[in-house]
């Protein structure tokens, strides 16, 4: 009865916030299209028939073919697979090593906090596509290139989020108690810190989410980033650029996906804020 | 009296601004892919430099968008008396250089000894190879080139050690001796020390490539004060920038033929004509094992679609042909063995060499260059499907990709070969004689090298022919490459400029231009 009574309560709150249920619906189809497409895609993504170049849209291919005849609609499925398969990478690597640092920095102070910090301001200052540059110049191009490239550039923030947490946390009363009762640092790290800033991180992920596609689609839109023939979203918006004024579906599908796809998540993860904020509560 | 100064002043600046607009409406605009990676005429030229530096600096003859030759620098030549092998030539005398200094055959010598001295890293050197004398020049025993002499101030005599039919019409872009003393191995960058119709004034990298008219060229001062090269990478860009007329010329990339041959507006613009190229596919035995079997190489060519190449990718505006001298050239024989695309005898004959259905094989890639990024993703798509190779497309940016192509690393990939000039040498010889550095697939063949060997000092013509004929032949029937679909050359031209011919060299040739 109490638990049906909690998630209740939790319903109407979701329902007070309708970014979460569009941005929840759009990150829903998004997921679902990129766990399916190898099931639902019409066509093989890499099948190529030139003959049949910029088909425009219609009964036989739901979004038209690109320059070298491929169904766009399947390359936007499997695009969707990338793009979320390097999200949801970036993003876990980023908070390994974000919180990592960031709850270390936080908790320790001192000197420890000083040489971390500078570290992350250093990471900070590179621009990541000139950091993807230098790694595919090392590496060379493609979907290593691209995680590297933006987990160094987005860890930082995640580090920087979880310090300020953990410096308001640190002072509570709570804290002092396990600290004086001898709890060793990694279990007060792991019992009491990490379970309180679960909340915002969980809504930075969502955010970040969003913003790592958008990366990736920029970084595959220079060249630096997924290789043919597999599909990624910023490509196809490179490659439908060049037919933009007689065959613009391409480019405009492939924007389409990315903007709708972006605004999702942003819209999820500013209503997860929302939500899990307690002074927001009871809005 | 204040209105009378206002009034004077605003004149002024209205005929200041029609004076500049005026001044700066006579120079053609046209773009480039590219930087081009210098504009040293010494050095090995590929496509972009060639086209900065044709109109810059020039050789013993040009060629015009027939592709025949004609005097230039040289007004005449006859072979050499007394035993000698070798000519001698007979200069222009009214050729001068941008610095004002008048070209004499000093120059001509001072630009071979050039050429050989290994500091400069000539990317024709080989031409002169059998010049008496070369070998000590390029050890650095000599610096005098003994088989160059100076009759006098417009006639030399270059000597061989062995008949060299082709020199006078080889491209050695000669340069202004005395400028390029005065400024030493930078001195390309300093000013413009050729005889052509234009001289190099300014290159801003990443914007543009300024050359100025040379008033005082032989062949009559150009019809435009100057040529501008906008850098332009993007093919869209190209296409917008020539709508908003910031362009004059837009010279085309195959990716754009899709888009400019359907559309109407560009109807009465669009110049076009047949280049004199090679398209072709490398496959490198040492650098990927299975190419080892001439049935894989025979099996790949067979399961690539050239007509749907012609008419998907290029929209019709391209041609395939048989052999690897391209039509054109004399030389040129379309009695050669079809190139079929026969998917059914592709598979049976890799199955033969050990790999049904592409099993066995290691996984390689098939490397290119950004701007026919879809060709080779059409290649890689193609070969995967037919065969069941697994060949992934690799696109790497193409200065990158012209040093590991000659460097032999590549093991699997499409290449391009345009003639500095209208002979079969510049085919067969550079790409496949096992010693030359061009020879990018490392195809070795001690019968092709003797033929090509023949051919190179053999002086009549049909005989110099029918040995390139044995040579070509002797490609195909090794598979040691063979020809792909090549696009036509084309350009968009304003109908207010005249003079544009577009020629088989694959270049648009602007010298004639003129600006209504």
């Amino acid at each position: 009865m109490q638990t049906r009574t909690g998630l209740l309560v939790w319903w109407r709150r979701i329902a007070r916030h309708p970014g979460i249920l569009v941005g929840g619906a759009i990150t829903l189809c998004v997921v679902l299209a990129a766990l399916l497409a190898p099931f639902i895609a019409p066509y093989d993504y890499a099948k190529i028939n030139v003959l049949n170049s910029w088909a425009p849209p219609g009964a036989e291919h739901l979004l038209g073919t690109d320059k070298l005849g491929r169904d766009v609609f399947s390359r936007l499925l499997v695009g969707a697979r990338v793009s979320m398969l390097i999200s949801v990478s970036v993003v876990a690597v980023t908070l390994v090593i974000g919180v990592g640092i960031g709850m270390i920095a936080g908790y320790l102070r001192g000197r420890i906090d000083g040489a971390l910090m500078r570290t992350v301001d250093l990471a900070l200052a590179f621009p990541e596509v000139v950091f993807a540059l230098l790694v595919a110049a090392m590496l060379g191009p493609g979907l290593f290139t691209v995680v590297v490239a933006l987990s160094f550039v987005w860890w930082p923030g995640t580090a920087r989020l979880t310090r300020s947490l953990v410096l308001v946390l640190r002072t509570e009363l709570f804290v002092d108690a396990a600290v004086v009762c001898g709890t060793p640092t990694l279990m007060i790290f792991w019992r009491h810190i990490l379970p309180n800033i679960v909340a915002p991180l969980l809504v930075r992920a969502s955010v970040g989410i969003g913003y790592v596609i958008m990366g990736e689609a920029t970084l595959s839109f220079l060249g630096l980033g997924i290789q043919e023939p597999t599909p990624s979203w910023g490509g196809m918006i490179k490659d439908g650029l060049s037919a933009l004024r007689q065959h613009p579906h391409l480019a405009l599908y492939g924007s389409a996906a990315l903007a709708i796809t972006v605004v999702g998540f942003n819209l999820l993860g500013d209503g997860l804020r929302d939500l899990l904020d307690p002074k927001l509560r009871g809005r | 009296m204040k209105a009378r100064w206002k009034q004077l002043a605003a004149v002024c600046a209205v005929a200041f601004v029609a004076w500049s607009a005026n001044a700066t409406a006579q120079v053609l605009k046209i773009n480039l892919d590219m930087d081009p990676p210098h504009v040293d005429p010494i050095l090995y030229q590929e496509n972009i430099s060639s086209r900065v530096l044709r109109d810059i600096y020039e050789s013993f003859t040009w060629s015009d968008e027939t592709g025949a030759n004609h005097p230039a620098l040289a007004k005449s030549w006859e072979p050499l008396t007394g035993g000698r092998t070798g000519f001698r030539f007979f200069l222009r005398d009214n050729a001068v250089f941008h610095t004002g200094r008048k070209f004499t055959a000093k120059d001509v010598k001072f630009t071979l000894e050039y050429m050989l001295n290994p500091a400069s890293k000539a990317g024709n050197a080989d031409l002169l190879q059998t010049i008496v004398g070369a070998q000590a020049v390029k050890a650095g025993t000599a610096k005098d080139l003994e088989g160059v002499k100076i009759v006098n101030d417009l006639t030399i005599d270059v000597e061989f050690t062995e008949l060299n039919p082709s020199f006078p019409i080889a491209t050695i872009q000669f340069v202004d001796s005395e400028f390029v003393k005065e400024h030493g191995a930078e001195w390309f960058n300093k000013g413009s020390a050729g005889t052509g119709p234009f001289k190099f004034s300014r290159w801003q990298r990443g914007s543009r490539v300024e050359l100025l008219a040379h008033d005082a060229y032989w062949g009559g001062k150009p019809k435009v004060s100057g040529v501008t090269y906008l850098i332009i990478p993007s093919p869209e860009t190209v296409l917008a920038q020539y709508d908003a007329n910031e362009l004059h010329v837009a010279d085309l990339q195959e990716s754009m033929f899709g888009q400019v041959f359907t559309d109407a507006r560009y109807k009465n613009q669009l110049m076009s004509g047949m280049r004199a190229s090679l398209y072709w596919m490398g496959m490198n035995p040492e650098a990927y094992a299975p190419f080892k079997d001439k049935r894989v190489r025979e099996a790949v060519s067979l399961a690539i679609d050239r007509d749907a190449i012609i008419k998907g990718l290029f929209k019709g505006a391209a041609t395939s042909f048989d052999g690897v001298v391209p039509p054109g050239l004399n030389g040129y024989t379309n009695e050669l063995p079809k190139l079929a695309y026969d998917p059914a005898r592709a598979k049976k004959l890799l199955a033969e060499a050990g790999y049904p259905d592409g099993k066995g094989m290691p996984p390689v890639t098939i490397t290119g260059w950004p701007v026919i990024k879809d060709l080779v993703t059409y290649y890689a798509a193609q070969l995967n499907a037919v065969l069941g190779m697994p060949v992934t497309p690799n696109i790497i940016e193409r200065t990158t990709w012209i040093k590991s192509a000659n460097a032999g690393e590549l093991p699997f990939f499409p290449s391009r070969w345009t003639a500095a000039y209208m002979d079969p040498v510049q085919f067969l010889d550079l790409m496949w004689h096992s010693k030359s550095r061009f020879n990018r697939a490392k195809w070795k063949n001690a019968e092709f090298d003797s033929l090509i060997e023949r051919a190179r000092v053999t002086s009549d013509n049909t005989a110099r022919m029918a040995l390139f004929k044995q040579a070509e032949t002797m490609v195909l029937a090794d598979w040691a490459g063979f020809s792909l679909p090549v696009p036509v050359t084309a350009g968009l031209v304003k109908p207010n400029v005249k003079g544009i011919k577009s020629s088989p060299s694959g270049y648009l040739e602007i010298r004639g231009a003129t600006i209504q």
